[in-house]
This record gives structure tokens, sequence and C-alpha cells, in this order.
């Protein structure tokens, strides 16, 4: 008698159980992030990140989206390509997002776009971004709200020309990697249809010193460098080459870095002066709603500290998100949150110098940058040009 | 001209200083450190934090040096005074396990990202009528005056002698009363603080990042081109990779920067793999 | 299938035969766990959500690269530290044949193991009369060569961020979704783990032990050590080339950077871990590294520590570099020797210990 009811006491108190689980499980929009939280460039993409939950905070404590709240489910791929595949296999699986934003640095995304075609989720990629997504035949449910090398290099050849006013000499500089050396070729054909003399100088991922690059950089007689390289090896070579006596504008062409660390490290040695960044969003400095609400929320959330060209990525990314959920409705699964995303226009205000724009063959949409150049008195970042839209099929390149 | 002797001289200073750091500890416990330009790094980052923190250069330095001194000697006690006496690929893999775990505390502790060592002096330095950029000038008389201060000791003090007497013939030198594994320590001790050094003087004239750390690796080229065992060699091959280095930057192209010296030590892999200057090794016939 | 030695008659008063040392299967008891193990391993998708039967193929992919290295760095003791160069040749060939001529999934498959296996005898040769250290440095030199020289052909010649490559087909069938990719990679595994005991058990494999042992002895009792040499360093290149192509087609994509150091570095630690020069210690390990991360990241959360999301990646390293340095000092046979201490203290139970180790392999 005793194992009957002992029986009966334990299917009651899973039931129980079950029915709490399955009744705990709230109506919510569940999306997922992915970035290099912990890995090399974690100063990077962490405000991204901080950025976008921001703005979900705001949303849900509006109500979320027609009284769906929305839960984002973060992860590590610590700058690594096979880990951020398994980590976009986990969100579109065990934790059954519909769909990925953020994503880290490049070598990343063909890895991610795959593994979530594969389980039919669309993922947005935010800073830095790759060709797949351009027009003819963007890449399916691969979509890029950030810098793809090729057109962040036609535009900073234009508006390299342009901050000279279209004399002398352009030298662009990167690491020979793929998008580098495709972003140099385009600004050297850009800068040179804008009146320019041009070249170029590569060197490979593992030079630390740049001493005798910036020399020949300087040989060979630039009015303006146009730098794609990387984060650490921008010190570096800034250093060098005032060092070596080049005293001309620095534009750096393909980066929505945060700046925060990068003027950290030129203190000092008279190297932030004519120190510009092209950027496809409004400086922190900048001034508009937007831009108040992402700095309002910053303050509110618990971020003393000022916000970055970063924090207004995420912060913008997440603005995509809320529009492509609204369109879908409640529930949104990957493949139609996807058929949304590929006819979406988004109006982004005073964060960036257009609409984001997708269509089912431009996964990337017509762009609008701006350079933005160092002011050592106020310590910030002050637009030194107009926005310049760009499409998204760059045709300067130079042969 | 002058750009390119002082680029010259200050790259071969801070290679040979990290080489000789490698150097001293291989002659000792026979251990090759792979983990050089992850201690170099390390020690930069401290330096740099510490800079930033409004710590003066003139103190942040001594810091990063005794910093680089315990972490010698903390690697010692924990590691290296249990494998002496090993097969030298036991204690190969030994640096590789370190430079993770140095890798890993680097990016706990100082994020990972780039930084720089600010010394707050001019931007220029005038001798006569040259300008010179003071970071680079900085790091060579930095450089070599720390490989100047190491050969001394190593030539000159008591200390040194004990280290090249366990160098030679550690068995006899045991006999002869010396403690063998206090030489050994005190070895890595100075091999670990060359290296911080050599970091230091490194983030000071161009950056410091986790990527930075392939200056181990052209350190560890001039090694194997010098000869492991080889002081002098080290400081002569570290001005081979320098100046090719160099050349092949300014005249013929950045890309191949790295592909010039590798051809070197291929080269002398096949033809002389103990190294212009090493002890030479019986060849084998098999 | 198994290379017995025959032993010759013991008489016998004497208990003890000499077959079963070198038996690769001994006993009712063995090969009933084997059938067991067999059928666990052939139901675990079932059990799985998909994210571990991915982990899984991820360990079924690093089993048979760690097996290789083992015996390579194990057995014939030349330490290799180009692991990440030669699975990077496997992928690039495999890749860069499917990309220009669209060949079916065997034949990049074989191309990959060629490659790597060329390369493997080109480094072989250079290395031939140096010692350990030196071919350790050889092969690291040949790993910045051969990444240069993938990041120089991306960036050059294809002009991408890297090969997309399509799901390969195997007859019929194409290989899409983990499960599917789960028991080919088990087929796999298990048919190199087998290769690997078979052939270190026979008279190849004994001349790669004893070269690693004692080279100038070995040639003494008339071993050709360069043929020794160049067979175990082609053969092992091949097979984690081929290795390195079957992942890039798991994964889909082949890109430079996923080849850096740090694999390298992984795989050593898995060897390390695991037990130099064993089988066992191959696969242990290199299911340990493999989840490794992964336990540590539910490790952190079940203990809610509170820890800043931005360290977990130095946690990984410092776990990593800890036990490459730990195993090293303390335990150099590794998991595998740990392993067989728990079976055989489980078979002499309720004894301390029985005065003839038959554990030792």
């Amino acid at each position: 008698m005793t194992r009957i009811w002992k029986v009966a006491a334990i299917s009651a108190a899973l039931s129980v159980m079950l029915a709490l689980a399955a009744g705990a499980q709230e109506k919510a929009h569940k999306v997922g992030y992915i970035a290099d939280l912990s890995g090399p460039m974690q100063d990077n993409y962490g405000p991204i990140v901080e950025g976008f939950e921001y703005y979900v905070k705001e949303l849900n404590a509006r109500g979320g989206i027609d009284g769906v709240q929305v839960r984002i489910a973060v992860r590590d791929d610590q700058l690594d390509a096979t880990r951020a595949a398994s980590m976009a296999l986990e969100l579109a699986t065990s934790e059954g997002v519909n769909s990925i934003w953020g994503m880290s640095q490049t070598r990343t995304h063909l890895a991610v776009y795959q593994t979530a075609a594969r389980n039919r989720v669309p993922a947005t990629a935010m800073f830095s971004g790759i060709k797949e997504v351009l027009p003819p035949n963007p890449l399916a449910y691969a979509y890029s709200a950030g810098h793809v090398f090729e057109v962040a290099g036609e535009v900073s050849g234009k508006l390299a020309a342009k901050m000279v006013n279209g004399k002398g000499k352009m030298i662009c500089n990167s690491i020979e990697a793929p998008g580098g050396v495709a972003a140099c070729q385009y600004a050297e054909g850009a800068a040179a249809a804008g009146g320019l003399e041009t070249g170029t100088v590569l060197f490979p991922p593992t030079v630390t010193e740049f001493g005798a690059i910036a020399q020949r950089m300087i040989a060979m007689k630039p009015t303006i460098v146009v730098a794609h390289a990387g984060s650490g090896q921008n010190v570096g070579l800034i250093r060098a080459l005032r060092g070596a006596g080049f005293d001309g504008p620095i534009l750096m062409g393909s980066h929505g870095l945060n700046e925060t660390p990068l003027i950290n490290a030129l203190q000092g040695v008279g190297t932030l002066d004519k120190l510009q960044i092209v950027s496809r969003f409004a400086s922190p400095d900048s001034t508009g709603k937007e831009i108040d609400a992402v700095r309002a929320a910053a303050q509110k959330y618990g971020k003393k500290t000022p916000i970055t060209t970063t924090t207004i990525m995420g912060w913008s990314l997440a603005t995509v998100m809320e529009a492509a959920l609204r369109q879908c409705g409640y529930p949104c699964s990957g493949e139609k949150l996807n058929t949304m995303l590929e006819n979406i226009k988004v109006d982004m205000g005073s964060l960036m110098g257009g609409p984001i724009q997708f269509t089912p063959k431009d996964h990337y949409g017509t762009t609008w940058w701006r350079v933005f150049q160092y002011d050592a008195g106020g310590k910030k970042f002050l637009p030194a040009s107009e926005w310049l839209e760009a499409s998204s099929t760059p045709t300067l390149r130079k042969q | 001209m002058t750009a390119f002797v002082l680029t010259v001289v200050a790259s071969w200073g801070i290679y040979a200083l990290l080489g000789m750091g490698i150097v001293l500890v291989y002659r000792t416990s026979r251990i090759l450190n792979i983990a050089g330009g992850e201690m170099a790094i390390f020690i930069g980052y401290i330096v740099a934090t510490a800079i930033e923190s409004g710590v003066p250069f003139p103190i942040a330095v001594p810091v990063g040096m005794g910093a680089a001194m315990a972490l010698g000697l903390a690697i010692f006690w924990f590691t290296i005074r249990r494998v002496m006496g090993e097969p030298p690929h036991v204690g190969l893999i030994l640096t590789v396990g370190i430079a993770t775990i140095l890798n890993g505390f680097m990016i706990i502790l100082f994020g990972g990202g780039m930084t720089a060592i600010q010394t707050d002096l001019p931007a220029f330095t005038r001798i006569g009528s040259l300008r010179l950029p003071t970071p680079d000038v900085v790091a060579a008389f930095g450089a070599w005056l720390s490989i100047a201060v190491i050969a001394i000791v190593y030539r000159m003090t008591n200390l040194g002698l004990q280290m090249r007497a366990v160098a030679e013939r550690v068995m006899l030198s045991a006999q002869r009363g010396l403690n063998v594994d206090r030489t050994v320590a005190l070895s890595w001790i100075i091999g670990v603080l060359a290296a911080g050094l050599a970091g230091i003087l490194h983030g000071e004239r161009a950056f410091v990042a986790l990527s930075a750390s392939v200056v181990g690796i052209s350190a560890l080229i001039a090694c194997l081109i010098g000869g492991m065992d080889s002081l002098k060699g080290v400081v002569m091959a570290a001005f081979v990779v320098a100046i090719t280095e160099t050349i092949t930057a300014l005249y013929i192209d950045p890309r191949y920067v790295l592909i010039a010296p590798v051809t070197i030590l291929l080269v002398i892999l096949i033809v002389r793999p103990w190294g212009l200057f090493g002890t030479v090794e019986e060849f084998r016939r098999v | 299938m198994s290379f017995h030695v025959r032993a010759p008659r013991i008489p016998s008063s004497l208990p003890i035969s000499m077959d079963r040392t070198f038996a690769l299967r001994r006993g009712r008891a063995q090969w009933l766990t084997l059938a067991l193990g067999s059928l666990a391993l052939l139901a675990l998708p079932y059990a799985l959500s998909v994210f571990w039967i991915h982990l899984a193929n991820g360990c079924l992919i690093a089993v048979m690269g760690a097996v290789a290295l083992n015996i390579l760095t194990g057995n014939a003791r030349l330490v290799s530290l180009g692991q990440a160069a030669f699975l990077g040749i496997g992928a690039f060939a495999a890749g860069l044949l499917q990309r220009a001529y669209n060949v079916p999934f065997p034949v990049a498959l074989a191309a990959a193991a060629a490659a790597g296996g060329l390369v493997g005898l080109i480094i072989a040769l250079l290395s031939l009369r140096l010692r350990v250290l030196y071919v350790a440095v050889t092969t690291l030199v040949l790993h910045f060569a051969v990444t240069t020289i993938f990041s120089f052909v991306q960036a050059v010649f294809l002009d991408s961020s890297g090969i997309i490559l399509p799901p390969p087909s195997l007859g019929l069938m194409e290989l899409q979704t983990p499960i599917q990719w789960y028991y080919v990679l088990l087929v796999v595994a298990t048919l190199i783990v087998i290769g690997a005991l078979n052939l270190l058990r026979s008279f190849i494999g004994r001349r790669w032990i004893a070269v690693g042992e004692h080279d100038v002895a070995a040639e003494a009792l008339g071993i050709s050590v360069k043929r020794a040499k160049l067979s175990v360093f082609a053969l092992t290149s091949a097979v984690v080339a081929f290795t390195g192509a079957l992942s890039a087609y798991y994964v889909g994509t082949v890109s430079f950077e996923s080849y850096h150091f740090g694999l390298a570095i992984a795989y050593l630690a898995m060897i390390i871990v695991g037990g130099i020069g064993s089988v066992l210690g191959s696969v242990l390990g290199a299911v340990f590294i493999t989840l490794l991360p992964y336990v540590l990241d539910q490790v952190f959360l079940l203990l809610d520590l509170r820890i800043r999301a931005n360290v977990l990646a130095g946690i990984h390293q410092i776990a990593f570099g800890s036990l490459i340095v730990a195993f090293l000092l303390f335990e150099p046979r590794g998991l595998a020797e740990i392993w067989r201490r728990i079976r055989s203290a489980a078979a002499d139970w309720p004894f301390r210990y029985r005065s003839v180790d038959r554990s030792a392999r």
C-alpha cells in the first residue's frame, strides 16, 4: 500500500513541476548575441553588447514589443571561429533563438553565417563585415550593419581625397589579410578618382615594430595616410609615423573602434593631432535625441564612464532588431524573421547618416559615412566632413 | 639615414636583450624558453598599467623589473626545479604551457587590449643637428645599457662565474661545492628580468598588446641562428635579424619582413643546426 | 586482423602464458565492455541535444588528430609543434580543390592526405639529423611559414574571407545534420584508433618506438632510423591533414585564421594530459581537452561565482596551461595511467595490489 502512495506522490510532484515549468515559459522574443566578451578584443566588443543590452532593457521597461518582452542570450566566442560556430549552434538549437546578432571579428563570420543558415536563423553582424552580404547574391540568412571592408575602403579613399581637397598623395596601409588588402585596393581606386596620387604598403599581421615601415611610407611622400591595420598595430604605426616626421592627417579607414583605449595609448607623444576616423556611426560627442537616449540609458543601467562609438553601435543594432521583431509579430520564427529582415528599412535618426536598409538582393544596403577628427582641446572626436553616401556595390577598385 | 641606423640599433638591442634572456636560461638549465615573448609582454603590461594609473616612468620601470625577477623565481620554484635533468623537449613543452598560463593572466589582469608605455619625455630629441624620435632613443639606450650590465655581471662577477661553471660542467661544479639549484634559480631570475626589460622597451617604443608577443619569435630566431648556448652568438645573430627585417621593410617590401630571418634560420638548420657560434654537437650519422 | 606475437611454448609448470601479454583483447570481460561501449556510442545521439552531438563530433575529430600526433611525438619522440599547420594543409588542399574543380568528397580527402604526407616527408628530410629540440623548432618554423602562406593565398588569390565548402555527399546521402556526421566520424575515428593500436604492435610501429626510445641503439640493432623517421612523419602528417580536411567539411568553411598556434598547443595538451605514447591516452586527452572549455563554462554558471564575463577566456587559457604543466611534472603518463590505476585497483579489490603488475601495456 505504502508503495502505491509513494509512486502517486512522486508522480504528482513531477507533474506539478512540469506544469510549473511549462507555465513558467513566459511569452518572450528570444534573440541570441555572440561577441568576444573575454578574449583579446573584449575592449571593443564589450561596449557593443552593452549598448545592445541598454536598448533592450529600455524596450522591456516600455512594455516590450506589443506587450511581449525581449530576452537576449549572450555567448562568448573568444575570437575563435570554431567556438563561434558552436555558440551559434547552441543558440539556434538549445536556446531556441530566432536570430543572432553582433558577432565579433570577420574571421568568425563565415562560420557563424553557415551555422545560422543551416538552422534557418538570420545572423546580423555589427562592426566589420565580409563581402558575402553585398549584392548581387548575398548569403542566405546573413546580414551586416557594420563596416564591410570593400565599401569602407572605397569610402575612405573618397573621404581622404576630400580631406586634402583633391591634391597630393594618399598612402594606404593594411595587414596582409583578405579584408585589408581589398580595403586598400578600393581606397586607392577611390582616391585616384578623387585626383590623388596613391600607394599601398602592406605588412604581415605579426609585425610589431614599425620604425622601418614608417620610414618607407614617409619616403613615398604622402599627404595623407589611410590606415586599415588592426588595433594594436595602429598604435605602433601612428607613433612610428609621427616619430619619423610625418605631420599630416592620419585617417583610420575601416574602424568603429572603441576609441578610448586608442586615445589612452597615444597620449604624450603629440600623436593625436590630425587623427581622423571614418565611421558609419555618430561619435559619442555628437548631439541628437537618440544619442541623448543612449547616454541616459547608460547612466541609468550603471555605467558611470562616458559612452563610446561602440555603445552607439550596439544601440543601433538593437534598433534594427526591434523594427524587425515588430514587423514579425509573436511568435516569430527564424524563417519569418528572415523574411522581415529581407525587406526592412529602419530610420536611425542622429545615430547614423541614413537608414539601415536590406533587400532580398542586398543584405547590406546603401550606407553613409563621415570623418571625425580628434580635438585635443576638448578631448573629443568632432565631425570633420558631411555624411557621404556609399552604394553597396563599390566599383573603383585599383587593378 | 640616421633614422635607419637608429631603428636598426633599437631593434637589435631589443632582440639581443630578449635573446640573451633565453640563452642564459638555456645555458644553465638546458630549457629553450618559448615563453620569452609572453614574459616580455607580461612585464610590459604591468609597467603600462602602472603608468596609466599615474605612477611615473622612472618608478614604474623598477617595479616592472622587480615583478620580472619575482616571476623568474616563481617559474623556477614551481616548475623548472622539478624538470632539471630531463631531456630538452620536456622543458620546451613546459615553456609552452607557461606561455599559455601567462597569456591567460594577461587577459584576466589587463584585458588583452592595446596600450603603450609613455615616458613623458618630449617627442623628439635633438643631438647636434639631428632630430630623433625619443622612444627609439630611449629603447636603444636602455637595451644596450642592460646588455652591457648583464655582460659585465656574467664575465666579471662571482655570480657570473658560477653560472658559467654550471653551464659548462654541471657535475664538476656540484662536486666543487657550487649550489647548482641556487645558480640555476638566479639564472632564471636574470633571464626573465632581461625578457621583462626587453618587453618594457618594446612597449615604450611600439605598443603592448597580446599580439606583440611575437617579438619573442624574432628573438628565438636570433638565438637559433647564433647558437642556443652562446651569448656572443645571440648578439651577433640579433644584428642579422634586425638588419634583414629593416632592410626588407625599407627597400624590398614590408610584406616579407618575417620571411627573411626565417629563411636564414632554415638554411642554418640544414647546414649548421647548432648555430653560428653554438657548441658543436655531434652530427648524427643516422 | 591483429598481429599476435607467437611466443615460444612455456613449460606448463609456470602458470603464466605470454600470449595474453600481447593480445589486443583479453578475456570475456573485455569483450562485454567493448560491446556495451559500442552500443552506448551508437545510441548516444538519441540521448543528447544537437549542441552536445556537435561537441561529440568535435571530440571525434580531435581523437583522430590526437592519435596521430601521439604516435609521432609520444612513440617516435619527434616533438611536433606543427599540428595546426598540417590541419590547415589538409583543409586548404581539400578546399582549394573543391572550389576550383568541384571534386567529390573522397577525392578531396585523399588529396588532403597526400598533401599532408608530402609536407611531412619534407619536414622529416630536413630534420633527419637534428636532435629532438631542433626538430621541434623546425616544426615551429613550419607553422609560421604555412600560416603566412595561407594568409597570402587567401588575400591575394582568393580575395575572400574564406572558402565555403558545400555539404559533402557520400554515395546517395548528403552529410547535413550533426547526427549524420556523428555516425560517419564515429566510424572513421574507430578505424583510425584500431589502425593505430595495430600499427604500434606491428613491426613498423615497434621500429618507430625503438627509434623514439634510443635512435643510436636502434641503428645498432639494424633498424633504418632514416626510414623509420620518414615513414612516421609522412604517415602521421597524412592522417592529420586528412583530419583537417574532414573537419573543414564539417564546419563548412576554410580560413587561415582558424589554424593558429593555440590549436597546436591544444593538441599537445591532449596528448600530455591523456598520456604520452598510448592510444587510450590520445582518446581520453582529446575528449577531455575538447570538452574542457564548455565544462568550465557550465561549472562557473552553476557556481554562480559572479565573475566578470570578461575573464572566462583567461581562465580557459590558465586551465590549459596549468594542465600541461601539471601533467608534465606529476603524471607524464596522463589520464591513461590514472585510468589504469583505477582499473587495477578495482580488479585487485579487496587486495591493495598484486605482486605481478598485469596492467602495464
